[in-house]
């Protein structure tokens, strides 16, 4: 779980005050701040340090999900960076552990509703632990991913795209009934993306991972190999492999 | 009341495709998200904190409480991504939707260069329901209609559940003949027995293709339903009036009708217009100005009243709205015959037979019309091939009709006065 914000030290103290008595605690290793902190910070963000962060937070997110640990609340500020160059997930507040009651299970959205994928705010909440749980982690993954090159999560972007009556606040009808209009949405969306991203090869890399990672039906969410390999439909494997071969490339200029 | 099939911008701005619920409040974690978001930007002055609470108040439909944010981004756009920048504008300054006037048909060539655009995009968007419903009335405006038919085949699979999808998909499977299809496509929808604009369609399409309709009963329980607004009604009402009509209940119909207008839209002004014609005693002028493409019912309005020129022009705008479709055609062409316009009359015809080709309305109108202007070869050729035996009732005798003028035109009196003896023997132009 190297690419994950674990805690180093827990315990309890007693506090003399007579207000709070004793006060549970986790000490984890110091951040330097958050990826937001990062960007604002350095003069100019090499593409080489933002593929390295993508690959460190889906790497970050592939550990979780091979120990049965879906996040649910990946944004960018529970993406804190290390000596400048290392990017961990951190903040399992909201987590799910497949099979463990978990306490923000019964909850339609366990974490940021400001994040979420669609279906999750349309009120379209699948049983199946994996299609729900790690299908919002591959979704935000892939939201990542726009924020960092458009300053928005996709389902802001989204929704940037959709007209207001198919916003969900005011949706009276189903999420398949809304869907094709999420979709059509969703297509703009990832147009804007890709002309916000410089170079044809890296552009085309992209493009290609957010419109599997962020797909509106999370049915469909996902490196479609894993279908036909039997790999866990949702797995990052693929992603960590590809977002590293990007950095490299990156970190020694031959990335177009 | 068939269901119109306009591109889906228009649709969206006729504002056909809401369904409506009073907007959620925002729940409390987001209220507290978006604090959070907040107390770090104002800690943090920067492009990417901004951004962060920008996106995240977006969602839940709250910018405008954070205008310090926008004009920080808007103030800086140099360090910030321009997809951001252009959210921050919409942001600030919200833009009203509003719908084009209607403007002329494309000229094929545009038409085909927008075919080709949508194809390259589908590449990347195979799944995108609305843009296969978009190639599809493409398709259609060229001429093309197996191709706009497989097009809204895969269109009808990706979104079997999406008013917009539904509604076009019956609406072009109806214009093919096949009737059983529209049916079918509008049945299987999940909110069929729900939706009132599929619910009116249901019933529209079934009484256009002489089926009885499944969804009647359903339809006049969902009209009644107080929670259901005017608009949303509208053709729902319309539709149920008109069941009424067809079985002789004129009070009935005309109550229904007369609800139907408390909040109409085109195609429902238009129906009330035809029942008017029918059974009288439902006054709709007053009704028509503030509905937007109405053109049909201003268009037989003015035809009743004389009014030929203006007539024609509405007919014009009925014809650039519902390109494809036969009634607007058959009807400004008749009204320019009417005042022996004859070139608009052929120009409008030959238009409307390529995207409806071997419509014998359209042949004989187009063959009335050339005849009349005394391209009497053009219209021997237009007509050949056709045969009264094909037709039955009032086509049949149009047909006939043109076929004596033609005759006449043609120097040969006698066989057009012979033309019943003809139709009898089934004698066709050769």
């Amino acid at each position: 779980m190297d690419r994950v914000v674990i805690a180093i030290e827990d315990g309890s103290i007693k506090v003399e005050d007579g207000v709070f008595g004793t006060v549970n605690y986790l000490i984890f290793e110091e951040a330097d701040g958050d990826v937001r902190s990062h960007l604002a910070i350095a003069q100019k963000v090499e593409l080489a340090w933002i593929l390295r962060c993508l690959h460190h937070l889906a790497t970050g997110v592939y550990q979780l999900h091979s120990a049965d640990v879906a996040h649910q609340d990946l944004k960018p500020s529970n993406i804190l960076v290390f000596g400048g160059a290392t990017s961990k997930v951190a903040d399992l507040g909201c987590a799910s552990v497949k099979g463990v009651p978990c306490p923000r299970d019964g909850l339609e959205i366990a974490g940021d509703g400001t994040y979420a994928p669609p279906e999750l705010l349309y009120h379209y909440n699948d049983p199946d632990w994996s299609r729900r749980r790690q299908a919002c982690d591959e979704y935000h993954v892939g939201s990542m991913v726009v924020f960092f090159f458009c300053g928005l999560g996709m389902t802001a972007m989204i929704l940037k795209h959709l007209p207001p009556e198919h916003h969900f606040p005011v949706w009276a009808g189903t999420y398949t009934q809304v869907l094709p209009e999420v979709r059509n949405a969703f297509g703009k969306a990832v147009r804007e993306f890709e002309n916000s991203v410089s170079g044809m090869q890296l552009k085309a890399a992209l493009r290609e991972a957010v419109t599997q990672l962020c797909d509106p039906d999370p049915l469909l969410r996902g490196h479609p190999a894993n279908r036909i390999t039997g790999a866990s439909q949702y797995s990052l494997e693929r992603y960590v492999a590809s977002f590293n071969l990007l950095a490299q490339r990156a970190e020694i200029g031959i990335l177009s | 009341m068939v269901p119109r099939w306009r591109d889906h911008k228009t649709t969206l701005a006729l504002r056909e495709l809401s369904n409506a619920k009073a907007k959620s409040p925002i729940s409390a974690d987001d209220t507290a998200a978006l604090a959070q978001r907040a107390s770090e930007w104002h800690n943090n002055t920067t492009i990417w904190h901004a951004a962060d609470l920008l996106s995240s108040a977006y969602v839940v439909g709250v910018p405008d409480h954070y205008m310090d944010a926008i004009d920080f981004i808007l103030a800086h756009p140099e360090g910030a991504p321009a997809p951001l920048v252009d959210l921050a504008k919409k942001a600030a300054i919200p833009v009203e939707r509003e719908l084009a006037d209607v403007h002329q048909v494309d000229e094929e060539e545009e038409i085909r260069r927008r075919i080709h655009n949508a194809r390259a995009r589908l590449r990347d968007e195979p799944r995108n329901a609305i843009l296969w419903v978009e190639l599809s009335r493409m398709y259609m405006l060229v001429g093309e209609s197996i191709r706009a038919l497989r097009s809204m085949e895969v269109a009808a699979q990706l979104g079997a559940d999406s008013r917009v999808v539904v509604r076009s998909a019956a609406r072009l499977f109806l214009h093919e003949r096949d009737s059983s299809r529209a049916l079918q496509v509008i049945r299987r929808a999940s909110g069929a027995k729900t939706d009132p604009w599929l619910l009116a369609a249901e019933i529209a399409v079934a009484s256009a293709s002489n089926s009885p309709p499944l969804l009647a009963k359903a339809g006049r329980l969902r009209n009644d339903d107080t929670n259901l607004s005017e608009f949303e009604r509208t053709e729902l009402s319309s539709a149920l009036a008109t069941l009424e009509l067809e079985s002789g209940k004129d009070r009935k119909a005309r109550q229904l009708f007369r609800r139907s207008l408390s909040a109409p839209n085109e195609n429902s002004v238009a129906q009330v217009e035809w029942a008017n014609r029918q059974i009288g005693g439902l006054e709709i002028q007053g009704n028509l100005f503030h509905v937007p493409r109405s053109f049909e019912a201003s268009a037989q309005i003015c035809l009743s009243n004389g009014e030929w020129r203006r007539a024609i022009e509405y007919g014009e705008n009925w014809l650039r709205d519902q390109p494809f479709s036969k009634s607007p055609a058959t009807f400004t062409s008749y009204v320019s015959s009417l005042i022996e316009e004859y070139k608009r009359s052929i120009g409008i015809l030959r238009t409307s037979l390529k995207l409806n080709p071997g419509d014998s309305l359209l042949i004989n109108n187009l063959a009335f019309a050339l005849a009349s202007s005394g391209d009497v070869n053009e219209a021997t050729k237009i007509l050949r091939g056709t045969d009264y035996k094909k037709s039955t009732g009032t086509r049949a005798i149009t047909l006939s009709a043109t076929h004596g003028l033609v005759f006449f035109r043609a120097g040969m009196p006698e066989l057009g006065r012979e033309l019943p003896t003809c139709n009898r023997k089934g004698y066709r132009l050769r």
